[in-house]
């Protein structure tokens, strides 16, 4: 990066020396008018602004002639005023590198092979899932970080071990009604079950519209006076 | 000259590499997508043919079909009261134009004095929604002596034997906080010669709550034998489900048959968990055991 500074302002002198030059020349000046010339305080900034403004043009026409100045990459850092910020070149160089390392890994993992793991049919609480574990008949372990299952962050990715094991995620349980402790029946059971999504957008337990034909799997949860209590979706 | 030359060289070089990478994060994101949409096609194709391939007779198209029971819940040990009862749940629903849809079906209850406990249990519908084919029917034999669970399958004649197990029940969310709740007694009532203490619960959810444009009310009545410590009526009124009504019938006080809380002889019984195997689906009774 010195090095290229370096040259930088070498080429900037050059030039500078061969307009004044060329100035000095042209106006025919005397001694004193020079000196008071070179002792104005900003002499040098109005001279090397001429320069820039020149060389701009110069190139400007030189890639209007092709007719595509974006085409020219050496150009772009003038236009775009980057000329004199090659550090910002760098940053966003750096940046776009780190973007592809981020974006890599996740473009490899969703090849056709890698197991899916998203419900299709997304009810409001899809993103809160339930796994169905090994040992099924005390299987309704809640994944929901609330007071309700009070899972941890390790219970959370023991849930995500298993559902990766038996290949089945459930949502939540969604209520079809609701009973008061008071009258609710305790005992009953939860029943698989193999249910058209038209239905499920009648009870308003569904959002997606597209195929309701197909049939979906769901545990339903029915006490044992009948009554259908709750619902939820299970992806095989 | 040279060196200005080298500055425009590295400079390209910069911005070309700024290019390529774009235009390579554009193309991994389309691709991201366009897989994520073909897996998930992929995933529905493989769901509706699984779904044809379980109702080859393509025949419920708007039915539910019961696989298997996953679970149990709420199962007590009660010790000295055996009865005999059969159970019968009714659901009726009236839709908008004044259609009446009547689902029914029958259970059958066992319990000993040592609190063994028999439930065949015929599944016609699920609630309010009618069941495909044949009624289901689901016989559980909860034995906590043995501490034995059988799940028994009539048409397959195996009995799935499992620990005797009541699972937790499951997490439903509650009604919403804004729900208001009022709790009555209605007293004792003799119902099928067993008194019964009644509960009447009124669940009244405020309008705008879940859409509804004025308050719901769900309404649930619970009439519970102390003496026999069982649920002998019951009714649930909800106006997005209907009316679910459970009542027990010819109650018999005896000791049931001590064989109806074992697999029968000829049932071929395998270790397993409530989600072995398939649900039973024949329509007839099971055959009590000899």
């Amino acid at each position: 990066m010195k090095k290229f500074n370096r040259r930088h302002r070498r080429g900037a002198s050059e030039d500078l020396e061969r307009l004044s030059r060329e100035a000095l020349n042209a106006a025919a000046l005397n001694e004193a008018e020079i000196d008071e010339i070179a002792g104005a305080s900003d002499l040098y900034e109005r001279i090397q602004k001429r320069i820039v403004a020149k060389r701009t043009a110069q190139r400007v026409a030189r890639a209007d002639r092709w007719g595509a100045a974006w085409l020219d990459s050496s150009l772009l850092p003038e236009l775009l005023g980057l000329r004199r910020q090659p550090r910002l070149v760098f940053a966003v160089a750096f940046v776009m590198l780190l973007l592809f390392v981020i974006v890599m890994p996740r473009w490899l993992r969703t090849t056709p092979d890698a197991p899916q793991k998203a419900v299709i049919l997304a009810p409001p609480s899809l993103t809160q899932t339930s796994v169905i574990g090994a040992g099924r008949t005390d299987q309704i372990v809640d994944a929901k970080p609330d007071k309700q299952t009070g899972l941890s962050g390790r219970s959370k990715r023991a849930v995500r071990r298993r559902a990766q094991a038996t290949g089945e995620i459930a949502t939540d349980f969604i209520p079809l009604t609701w009973v008061t402790e008071a009258t609710a029946m305790d005992s009953g059971q939860v029943v698989r079950v193999k249910v058209p999504r038209a239905m499920l957008l009648s009870i308003g337990a569904a959002t997606n519209t597209a195929g309701a034909g197909e049939f979906l799997l769901a545990d339903v949860v029915v006490s044992d006076d009948g009554l259908v209590r709750a619902i939820r979706l299970v992806n095989r | 000259m040279k060196s200005e030359e080298m500055m425009r060289m590295q400079r390209g070089l910069i911005l070309s590499l700024m290019f390529l990478l774009a235009m390579f994060d554009g193309g991994a994101s389309a691709q991201m997508a366009r897989e994520n949409s073909g897996s998930a096609r992929q995933q529905n194709g493989q769901r509706a043919e699984q779904a044809s391939k379980q109702n080859p007779a393509g025949t419920e198209d708007s039915t539910i079909s019961i696989l298997s029971s996953e679970t149990r819940f709420g199962l007590s040990v009660v010790k000295g009261v055996p009865f005999s009862a059969e159970a019968i749940t009714e659901n009726v629903q009236v839709l908008n134009d004044g259609t009446r849809l009547t689902t029914k079906a029958t259970t059958l209850l066992y319990r000993d004095s040592e609190g063994r406990l028999r439930r065949e249990q015929e599944f016609s519908a699920i609630g309010p929604f009618a069941t495909a084919g044949e009624p289901v029917r689901m016989i559980f034999i909860s034995d906590p002596v043995a501490r034995i669970t059988y799940r028994l399958d009539p048409r397959a004649r195996t009995a799935i034997k499992m620990a005797f197990n009541s699972g937790p029940s499951p997490a439903v969310p509650n009604a919403p906080a804004s729900a208001t709740r009022k709790i009555e007694s209605l007293g004792l009532r003799m119902i099928e010669g067993i008194e019964a203490e009644a509960r009447r619960s009124t669940l009244t959810i405020p309008a705008g709550q879940i859409g509804n444009d004025r308050p719901l009310e769900i309404v649930s009545e619970r009439w519970y034998s102390h003496e026999l410590k069982v649920v002998v009526f019951s009714k649930h009124s909800d106006p997005r489900l209907g009316e679910n009504t459970y009542r027990v019938i010819d109650i018999k006080r005896d000791e049931p048959d001590a064989a109806l809380f074992r697999s029968p002889a000829d049932y071929k019984i395998r270790e397993g968990n409530f989600a072995s195997g398939p649900a039973s689906h024949s329509p007839a009774r099971a055959p009590k055991p000899e």
